[in-house]
């Protein structure tokens, strides 16, 4: 994942009259590197009226478009394929186990996202095909910018709260977020979060393998 | 050419061609042997590089192969699905029936962090902790060779994607016996492979109690009391993992030592042939200078043999060689024949010559046959050769060896020419006629010979010799021979036959010679004067003596002076006899002088000494020499006695000396006078002083009318001539009275005094002057 596309957020706000407090952080990978494209969530206790978005995850040239995609929990992803070629989208994430068997055009129905967490997704009958979808449990996420900055809101009077972070290029498993606690003294001033990243995502040409091995 | 350091030619010239061939040979086997090592070496190279290479592609051939079937099995969905869905069990399950479609002995997933999740075989945990894997995850797709529990397996690892990376898969073959026979008959080499630690393939088939390892690295290959290395050993590492390609010289020995073989063989046979081949060369070449050589010492031995025709030398050298032999024996024979006609035969006249007919009569004496020698001298030969010079006496004797010739009639005849004028002729006894025969031949060679319009006529004297009667050797019959020829011209006779005893006469003759001369040299040691006085009949007083040598010998006594003054004519001594006489007169001469005795001395000239002209320079020389010597001495009275013939012997000469001789106040007298030839003529005409009567009228004077005639006529002829007469031999009274009357001038005899040494001499004189009644 080259460029990561630009951020879609359509997460969904109910209106609550209530004093917010906004907490800025800064993140950067382990060679103290600004990182953009993290995903940062705040779990949020109180409960939340359910609603169901639909997003739309294209495959464009034999890649998903966008790649990297963050949605909330209950959610629906349509897989139309633009392509003149047929694909056989998959994941065998644990958040969202599916198959898309060979299709053309657009599937019988989109996809939801009951469980929240990380389904990768990917194309099996081309392998270079790989797409993140992060599925959010509360609407308390964002992403990081370009100088790895994010900044969310959280109620006021909170004595902690839990971050969870998450990077597609994280070294660790793709599907693992991490989380860590803060009190609220340290959210008056500018977290600062580390995500340990691949130095090269391991690329997937399988015509490059194919003759690698015999020359 | 003897000894045994000496080698054959056609030894040195084998020797030479299989030294050479075994040095050409040895560098040949050195040549081939390197080339051949360098050949295998090269072959060997090649084919451990081919068999590497053989080697990988087998192994990447079969990785390939691996790896595109492995790879299908994980790309496909429901792999993927398992891996990522289902349990343990039901994955090991999965992994056999997939391993199974594409014959892989070895299924293995394994997570991100190399624990297994799932395996075909219960390695797990060998195959979690093998190292050689972590290398391979990073790798994927290359070839392992893995030892796992003791099998070995090559495998490869895959990447699972689900679809980022979540495991690895292993997939592999069994690597056993099969694979490597496989491999042993791709490569053509051995190969085995080692890993730890009980791993053990090898393409070999024989059971090794000391270890494969050892077997390659340690079994030789003998050629003869050399070992050499069986395997050429090369090893590939992999990891854990050894793998050995063995090349197997054994072949390549054998093909080499086939070569080798081959070489020897075919060197042993070239050096039978070319030691035949040189000894057949060598006896081309030995042969011919074997016959040579005997030719030549045939040649040396004297034998020359004229071989004509050449044999077969098949050499051009050679045969120029015998060329040159060929004429070089006929060279010499005909050279040799030469020189011995030349020693055996007198150029002059193309006789035999003395040396050959020695050798002849030597031969003929040894054989005991029996001939006569007849030697013939001419003795007149001279006066032709002064008078006609010495071509013309050549020619001469040219004739006369003609004629000679002929009379060799009969076998084992020959004739010779023994000296300048003396020929040999040898003839047959067994004839009666020998005497008649040699009379022929006198009579024969006498006649007159025609040369140059002369005739020449020779007197010859015969003197002759019989074998085996007179001797039994060249040099005694000639020696007698020559004796009985020097009898017959004494003798004047034309033929004398040796007699008994001549020989031992002549011999002591001959001895005398020798003696004589020794005691001349020694100043005449041996010899001594007597005098006999000569008394004046008209004053009766003795003036005169007459020297008379004598030689008195150590053995045989008193010689005879008759016998020892003829030796000395003939020897040619008696020139320094006549010397040394007069010598010692001369001091005798001077000792009277000194003693107050007044004598003259006569002295006997012989005809030799006299006929020769310088006799009288050397007499006066002599006589002024012992003059000047002694102070105050007169000259000495000297007078000669001669006889006619001494004086005829060579009249003008004789003359000369007699003329000189009275010049310088030396008397000269007619010794003898009477006997033999003389002449009244000549008496006329000799312009002497005196006459000597011989002693033979006086002797018996006083019995003898007939000699008192003589003397008395002879004595009144002398005083019409002016000469004085003396009468010799006068040996009683009556004699003497008889001289006295007839007018006798001197007288000398016994009855006066016989010859007496110089000392008496003078005791003598002093008697003599009592002796009135004489």
């Amino acid at each position: 994942m080259k460029h990561l596309p630009a951020l879609v957020m359509a997460v969904g706000f109910c209106t609550v009259v209530s004093a917010e407090t906004m907490i800025d952080m800064q993140i950067h990978n382990h060679l103290q590197q600004p990182l953009p494209g993290a995903v940062i969530e705040i779990e949020v206790t109180e409960p939340e009226a359910r609603s169901s978005t639909l997003h739309i995850i294209d495959q464009v040239n034999k890649a998903f478009v966008p790649e990297f995609l963050v949605i909330k929990a209950g959610d629906e992803i349509d897989f139309p394929n633009s392509d003149n070629i047929r694909h056989h989208v998959y994941s065998f994430s644990e958040a969202k186990t599916f198959e898309l068997r060979l299709y053309a055009d657009r599937p019988e129905r989109p996809v939801d996202f009951p469980n929240p967490g990380v389904v990768l997704i990917g194309c099996n009958i081309h392998d270079s095909m790989i797409g993140y979808i992060y599925v959010a449990n509360s609407r308390n996420v964002a992403v990081s910018d370009e100088t790895g900055r994010a900044r969310l809101s959280v109620p006021e009077g909170l004595e902690a709260v839990t971050v969870t972070i998450w990077h597609p290029e994280q070294s660790s498993s793709p599907e693992l977020r991490r989380t860590e606690k803060f009190t609220q003294d340290d959210l008056t001033a500018l977290i600062s979060l580390s995500v340990e990243t691949l130095d090269v995502l391991p690329a997937r040409d399988t015509f490059g393998d194919k003759f690698s091995s015999v020359q | 050419m003897s000894g045994a350091k000496h080698k054959t030619l056609a030894d040195i010239v084998m020797l030479f061609a299989i030294a050479l061939l075994i040095v050409a040979t040895l560098m040949i086997q050195l040549a081939t042997w390197r080339s051949a090592d360098n050949f295998n070496k090269v072959q060997i190279q090649k084919k451990i590089d081919q068999a590497h290479h053989v080697y990988h592609q087998y192994i990447e051939s079969r990785n390939a192969t691996l790896s595109a079937a492995s790879r299908v099995l994980i790309n496909d969905f429901g792999f993927r699905q398992a891996v990522m869905t289902a349990d343990a069990d039901t994955l090991a399950s999965m992994l056999e029936n997939h391993g199974q479609r594409i014959g892989a002995d070895l299924m293995v997933i394994v997570d991100l962090q190399g624990e297994v999740v799932a395996s075909t075989a219960i390695h797990e945990n060998a195959i979690s902790g093998a190292a050689s894997l972590r290398n391979a995850y990073q790798n994927p797709g290359k070839e392992i060779l893995l030892p796992l529990s003791g099998s070995l397996y090559q495998v490869v690892a895959l990447p699972v994607y689900a679809p980022r990376l979540v495991a690895y898969s292993l997939v592999g073959f069994r690597v056993d016996r099969t694979s490597v026979l496989e491999l042993r008959r791709l490569t053509g080499l051995e190969i085995s492979v080692f890993a730890d630690p009980e791993i053990r393939l090898t393409s070999l088939h024989e059971d090794f109690p000391d270890g494969v390892r050892q077997f390659l690295a340690n079994s030789t290959s003998p050629l003869f009391f050399w070992q050499r290395p069986r395997f050429h050993n090369s090893t590939l590492e992999d990891e854990a993992v050894q793998i050995w390609l063995s090349f197997d010289l054994a072949e390549i020995y054998d093909e080499y030592d086939n070569l080798m073989w081959k070489i020897m063989v075919v060197t042993l046979l070239i050096l039978l042939f070319s030691a035949l081949a040189s000894k057949y060369f060598a006896r081309t070449l030995t042969q011919p200078l074997q016959f040579l050589a005997d030719w030549a010492s045939a040649m040396s031995r004297g034998q020359y043999k004229l071989v004509e025709a050449e044999p077969k030398f098949r050499i051009l050298e050679l045969s120029s060689l015998f060329s040159s032999f060929r004429s070089m024996a006929w060279e010499i024979s005909h050279r040799e024949d030469e020189i011995r006609y030349r020693a055996e035969h007198d150029m002059q006249t193309g006789l035999l010559n003395r040396l050959a007919a020695f050798e002849l009569m030597d031969s003929y004496a040894n054989q005991q046959s029996s001939f006569a020698l007849v030697m013939i001298s001419l003795t007149n030969f001279r006066d032709f050769n002064d008078r006609f010079g010495p071509e013309f006496g050549d020619d001469c004797l040219k004739h006369f060896s003609e004629r000679l010739t002929t009379f060799c009639t009969q076998t084992d005849e020959f004739v010779a020419r023994y000296d300048g004028i003396q020929f040999i002729a040898v003839l047959n006894t067994s004839s009666e006629d020998l005497r008649s025969r040699i009379d022929v031949m006198h009579h024969t060679l006498s006649k007159p010979y025609l040369v140059s319009g002369l005739q020449a006529r020779f007197k010859l004297s015969f003197g002759c010799a019989l074998c085996p009667e007179d001797g039994f050797s060249a040099e005694v019959l000639l020696r007698r021979a020559t004796i009985a020829l020097e009898n017959a011209r004494r003798h004047g006779l034309p033929l004398k036959f040796y007699q008994q005893g001549n020989d031992e006469a002549y011999l002591r003759r001959l001895r005398l010679v020798d003696e004589l001369g020794q005691v001349l040299e020694r100043g005449g040691d041996q010899l001594y004067l007597v005098y006999q006085p000569k008394m004046d009949l008209m004053t009766n007083k003795v003036m005169a003596v007459e020297a008379l040598t004598r030689w008195q010998h150590p053995d045989e006594g008193f010689i005879s002076p008759d016998l020892f003054i003829e030796l000395a004519e003939q020897s040619g001594l008696i020139n320094r006899l006549t010397e040394w006489v007069f010598e010692t007169v001369f001091l005798q001469l001077q000792t009277w002088q000194q003693a107050r005795i007044d004598l003259e001395v006569a002295v006997n000239v012989a005809a030799t000494s006299f006929s020769s002209p310088d006799f009288s320079y050397r007499l006066l020389n002599q006589l002024a020499a012992s003059t000047q010597s002694r102070e105050g001495s007169q000259r000495a009275p000297l007078s000669l006695e001669l006889t006619e013939r001494d004086i005829l012997s060579n009249k003008e000469i004789g003359l000369a000396n007699i003329d000189r001789l009275r010049n310088n106040g030396i008397k000269v007298a007619i010794d003898d006078y009477g006997l033999g030839e003389s002449s009244l003529s000549q008496l006329k005409s000799l312009p002497v002083d005196e006459l000597k009567l011989d002693k033979s009228f006086i002797l018996n004077l006083d019995s003898s009318v007939r000699d008192q005639m003589i003397v008395k006529s002879t004595i009144q002829l002398a005083h019409d001539l002016n000469l004085k007469v003396v009468a010799e031999g006068v040996e009683n009274k009556a004699s003497l009275a008889l001289l006295r009357a007839m007018g006798c001038d001197s007288i000398q005899g016994y009855y006066l005094c016989k010859p007496i040494v110089a000392d008496e001499i003078t005791r003598w004189m002093e008697q003599y002057a009592y002796l009135d009644h004489l």
